[in-house]
């Protein structure tokens, strides 16, 4: 059951003392740049007090990344290190984040504006139940980001700047670009264009009164406690990475696997990073192995396996147009009832 | 008087190096931990700016740092290091000798919790190993305190009645990687006014005034020596007063030994250290509010104890909550909190009911809510001192036992590991010619083997690894046994609690997986003659480390490989400690830019050789040793059939596969494969074996008329094509000279059976 939020009649005007912010992404995606940039432009531009704090894994693109944002725009100081538990603003810089990280979205109450990069409109997006917001928006920052040649940092700061009307979106822009400024002009030039695009693509919604639609995702494995934790940190299920989903790893590209062209050869078995490709074959017939295709949960995108194809068997395509059936593939059985894939 | 200031908007590992930059330290050594890696990394940028002078040293470990800090101190240096966490524990004893032998400098701790299971958001737990070396411990709760407390240490660890190292401490991410407004001075010539000329009573560097130090120092001498050492702490406790009284006029900021909040007419109070105290100070504010006498006693200096201060602010209080980043097992109280109690016991009036609690450990966070729990705890005590445990700890999850984690893959059985896609056989060889016939399936075939790593592990996208360790896999048959350095392909495999390993795995760490997994080794031999293991089971030991790992645990290596033992040691060479955010390894190569070998006006990118850890493994005198690279042949999967073989039969093995890294190479990922083969095509990386101590080309570009400068290898990375303009031509010419003079040395080597 799909229930949507309906559009409220006028925007309620922004009075806010103390704004915060919390970007929700994968490392590689620019939200600890995004958060750092936009502390810059409301502290050393707007003037406010603030701060901005980011937390991550290890230094690598694919892991979570949260970066945080406070600011008062009246001179409290803001003296807090902790993580933004209820965000006035919550930016979610991939829609994937909603199924692979369903914990993205703690903490959201009546008073917050929620940012969403997806390729839906508002409507169309799936919410856990007794879900509430103020606002809603989405936009498809990851085809603008790759139509304009721009970091998906670029689109989301731009869009961002319809929920902080405390922040000139001039000034933001500028300090956006400040802050590249040692890379080339033309990174520059696309960070600009990308910038404007996201302030003007964003698909927005006010919502007097949202409902849920659906039961918040279950996590894929149970909470681990000091009850049921095997002692010293054992892990006692190995191979269990197989219930994770790497899609919001991808920058929008894909490769596609055509039949009829490939004769097997193995090569992109060799280069892939992500163990991507599904093979049928009988141990006890002597016949070689058969590429059935790629299990599209676990492919970055990376395109090695394109480059590595002889026969382009393997090609680029967007996202976008890959149908349901072409993404079906999976490399391992079902085994863990309560992760259902498709 | 007050000195001109700027506003800045930084975090705290920003403001380290911005002091240090005011400070003009001669030297920093450092080996990169996160989350501290930062300062060394920003100071080389300005390095490369030509804004600091600063030599930087990276060592190849912390224990190694520490050291080459210990030298240049003694040479009458200003010093700088910045550890964390595990780096800090293993450059420990490096410390009570840098205290005992009184030698002021500068350590920035960003505290870390300490492994294992290893964690690398902040906890105290590394900070509570400092406790006991000697060193002053000035604790740095916000950004600001950071960039003053530096300036602060410099002066204070360098006054003649003091003369004592000096650690800054801040909270690793909460307070390093916090942006927050704060204020620098305008001109660094009043930081240098401030902290004045080093002077020092002796310098190793001054053969007119010959000194020895370091003596061997027994019974009856070395008491006398430690209560010097109690006497510098006497006297430190009052100098610093003096010199945070002197700050303050500069600066207008004041760091008191003990900062009391709130506590004018508290009758209960919250001690924390650092980010937590500040994060509670908007709570007390609310509490106050709603007419809770509470405050907060948070500890500017930890080392000397600030105990008078303490005992003064806790005359009208009747509770005390003591939280605490560190527990000390089994003793019932965070180690601060027996500090606490000690020091309030001190004062035979006080009748202070002291609580201990134990939170965000490992980075788990401290928020609002929490601080609002300590309050209710302490209001509690305070009305009634037995209402409450005395210990316990907050934020803890029981789980349920009856939600146990479910099995979600079979475990690979030693059928299908064992389809014979790769065979070795032993043939009679004469002359350079192997020993060993190795058959191995087409591509296509191999394609059969169950993978040992599962999808789904968090490795950027076109990782190099993941790739090269399939292919390396693809050639051993039957059960494995892993050993993964900290790195890249431990991080993302076993982010718990998933894993992504199919085949039993272990960690070690950084500089200690080789001894590890030889004494695993031994003990699989040792019972497999006892019969507590079935004669039958056979097992393939491998450990897996970064170049990294083969820096800091080169050591080990060696010692491991000198003592023969029958295990595989293959190392993955991403060219950096990618792990960590890509600073140098000793194997980047020349020129190439990283985050701690910067491009700029003063430098070109690293400034030495890559390391020939190929040459040194076989200088061991091991069987076998190659090298490899992921390719679209079968020549890394025959290799591993050759390691296979040899750990089994006759000892260790070890074996080096370049990788790409498209995150810190800055090149493209589709790619990763194609760079390889250039770096093999330019020579950088020859392809060969040393079998018996025989060496073996296994792809000579030259014969085949491949070889290409190294320049159409550079180019294609992002980090090092800057070798191709022309103001680097003198760096490039010496790295083509440096990797033809290897090149040329290995042929001779293929061509001579001695060599």
């Amino acid at each position: 059951m799909w229930i949507f939020g309906r559009k409220s009649k006028e925007e309620p005007i922004y009075a806010r003392k103390t704004v915060s912010i919390r970007m929700e992404a994968i490392g590689g995606q620019g939200a600890n740049s995004a958060g750092k940039i936009f502390a810059e432009a409301a502290v050393l531009g707007m003037g406010y007090t603030g701060n901005h704090f980011s937390s991550f894994g290890s230094e690598k693109k694919g892991t979570p990344v949260k970066s945080f944002v406070r600011f008062s725009t009246e001179g409290k100081a803001i003296r807090t290190a902790s993580f933004i538990k209820n965000p006035d603003v919550l930016v979610i810089f991939h829609e994937s984040l909603l199924q692979t990280h369903p914990e993205c979205l703690e903490g959201i109450t009546a008073h917050t504006d929620l940012l969403i990069n997806s390729t839906k409109s508002p409507d169309e997006i799936q919410f856990p139940l007794g879900f509430k917001v103020r606002k809603f928006a989405t936009i498809d920052a990851t085809t603008l980001a790759l139509k304009h040649e721009c970091g998906l940092n670029a689109i989301m700061l731009g869009a961002i700047t319809k929920f902080c009307p405390e922040v000139s979106s001039d000034l933001l822009l500028k300090t956006f670009l400040r802050f590249f400024s040692h890379l080339p002009e033309q990174v520059q030039k696309h960070n600009a264009e990308g910038y404007e695009a996201g302030l003007k693509k964003t698909k927005e919604y006010l919502f007097e009164d949202s409902q849920a639609s659906v039961d918040r995702p279950p996590e894929v494995l149970p909470r681990m406690g000091w009850e049921n934790a095997p002692l010293g940190g054992l892990i006692v299920n190995p191979g269990n990475t197989i219930l994770k989903d790497n899609s919001a790893s991808r920058k929008g590209l894909l490769p596609r696997f055509l039949p009829e062209i490939c004769f097997n050869c193995g090569y992109c078995d060799m280069v892939c990073p992500d163990y991507c490709f599904v093979w049928k074959f009988d141990p006890e017939k002597k016949q070689a192995p058969q590429l059935q295709g790629i299990d599209y949960q676990y492919c970055k995108g990376c395109q090695k396996c394109v480059v590595a194809c002889p026969v382009q068997a393997l090609v680029t395509v967007p996202e976008g147009e890959l149908t349901a059936e072409e993404k079906s593939q999976h490399l391992f059985p079902q085994i863990h009832p309560k992760t259902k894939r498709d | 008087m007050k000195a001109e200031q700027l506003d800045c908007f930084m975090t705290g590992n920003e403001l380290a190096a911005e002091a240090a930059k005011a400070i003009q330290f001669h030297f920093m050594g450092y080996y990169p931990i996160t989350p501290s890696t930062e300062i060394a990394q920003i100071i080389d940028r300005m390095k490369a700016k030509g804004e600091v002078s600063t030599v930087l040293l990276p060592a190849d470990g912390e224990h190694g740092a520490a050291g080459a800090c210990f030298g240049a101190t003694t040479g009458g240096a200003r010093v700088l290091n910045a550890t964390s966490a595990n780096g800090f524990l293993y450059s420990l004893e490096q410390l009570p000798v840098q205290a005992g032998s009184r030698l002021p400098m500068v350590l920035n701790l960003v505290t870390r919790s300490v492994s294992g299971p290893l964690d690398i958001r902040c906890d105290h737990s590394d900070l509570m190993y400092a406790l006991q070396t000697g060193w002053i411990i000035l604790m740095a709760s916000t950004p600001q305190a950071v960039y003053d407390m530096n300036i602060m240490a410099v002066k204070l660890g360098e006054h003649p009645e003091v003369r004592l190292p000096v650690m800054v401490v801040s909270d690793g991410f909460f307070t390093s990687h916090q942006r927050q407004s704060a204020k620098v001075f305008k001109d660094i010539k009043v930081v240098q006014d401030f902290i004045g000329e080093r002077k020092d009573t002796f310098s190793t560097l001054n053969p007119r005034q010959p000194v020895t130090v370091g003596p061997y120092m027994n019974d009856p001498d070395l008491i006398n020596n430690k209560f010097q050492l109690h006497q510098a702490h006497e006297a430190a406790a009052k100098v610093y007063k003096e010199i945070a009284a002197e700050f303050e006029a500069l600066s207008g900021r004041s760091y008191p030994a003990l900062e009391t909040y709130q506590m004018e007419d508290a009758t209960a109070a919250l001690f924390l250290l650092n980010s937590a105290a500040e994060t509670s100070k908007d709570v007390i504010d609310q509490a106050r509010v709603d007419g809770k006498k509470v405050g907060v006693l948070r500890p500017n200096v930890l080392r000397p104890f600030p105990a008078e201060d303490l005992n003064a602010a806790s005359q009208k209080l009747s509770s005390i909550l003591i939280g605490e980043r560190s527990d000390t097992p089994g003793s019932a109280g965070g180690p601060l909190s027996h500090e606490v109690r000690a020091t309030l016991l001190a004062d035979p009036h006080c009748k202070v009911t002291t609580l201990s609690r134990i939170y965000g450990l490992g980075g788990k966070d401290f928020r609002e809510d929490d601080a609002a729990v300590f309050i209710d705890e302490a209001l509690s005590a305070s009305a009634n001192p037995h209402s409450i445990p005395a210990f316990g700890f907050l934020g803890t999850e029981a789980g349920s036992k009856k939600n146990l984690p479910p099995q979600v893959l079979p475990p690979l059985t030693r059928e299908e590991m064992s389809q014979g896609l790769t065979q070795v056989e032993v043939v009679k060889s004469e002359g350079k010619n192997s020993p060993l016939k190795v058959t191995v399936a087409d591509p296509s075939l191999l394609v059969a083997r169950p993978k040992r790593i599962a999808p789904g592990h968090g490795a950027c996208p076109g990782c190099g690894i993941f790739s090269g360790l399939d292919q390396f896999f693809k050639g051993i048959e039957g059960d494995v046994v892993v050993l993964y350095h900290t790195g890249c392909a431990m991080v993302v495999t076993t982010d718990y609690p998933f894993s992504a390993h199919r085949v039993t795995y272990l960690h070690n760490l950084f500089q200690n997986g080789a001894p590890t997994l030889s004494g695993l080794v031994e003990v699989f031999y040792e019972k497999k003659r006892r019969g507590e293991i079935a004669v039958g089971e056979d097992i393939t030991f491998v450990m897996i480390t970064g170049d990294g790992g083969m820096d800091i645990g080169m050591g080990p290596t060696i010692g491991t490989a000198l003592r023969n033992h029958k295990m595989i040691i293959l190392e993955y060479d991403n060219q950096g400690y990618m792990n960590t955010g890509g600073q140098l390894s000793y194997t980047t190569p020349f020129g190439k830019e990283t985050v701690t070998s910067h491009v700029g006006k003063t430098s070109f990118g690293k400034s030495f050789h890559h390391k020939d850890t190929v040459a040194i493994m076989a200088a061991t005198g091991i069987p076998y040793v190659f090298t490899a690279i992921e390719s679209y042949g079968t020549d890394l999967v025959a290799k591993a059939a050759k390691a296979q073989w040899y750990a089994k039969n006759e000892g260790l093995v070890f074996g080096k596969i370049l990788i790409s890294c498209p995150l810190n190479w800055a090149s493209e990922e589709k790619y990763g494969q194609e760079i390889l083969q250039k770096a093999a095509d330019s020579c950088f990386f020859p392809l060969y074996e040393v079998e018996h101590g025989l060496t073996r080309l296994s792809y000579d570009p030259e014969k085949d008329g491949r070889k290409i400068p190294l320049k159409n290898w550079l180019e294609m990375m992002g980090k090092a094509k800057h070798l191709l303009k022309p103001e680097y031509s003198e760096a490039l010419e010496a790295f083509q000279h440096e990797v033809d003079r290897r090149w040329s040395r290995l042929k001779a080597q293929s061509e001579h059976p001695l060599l």
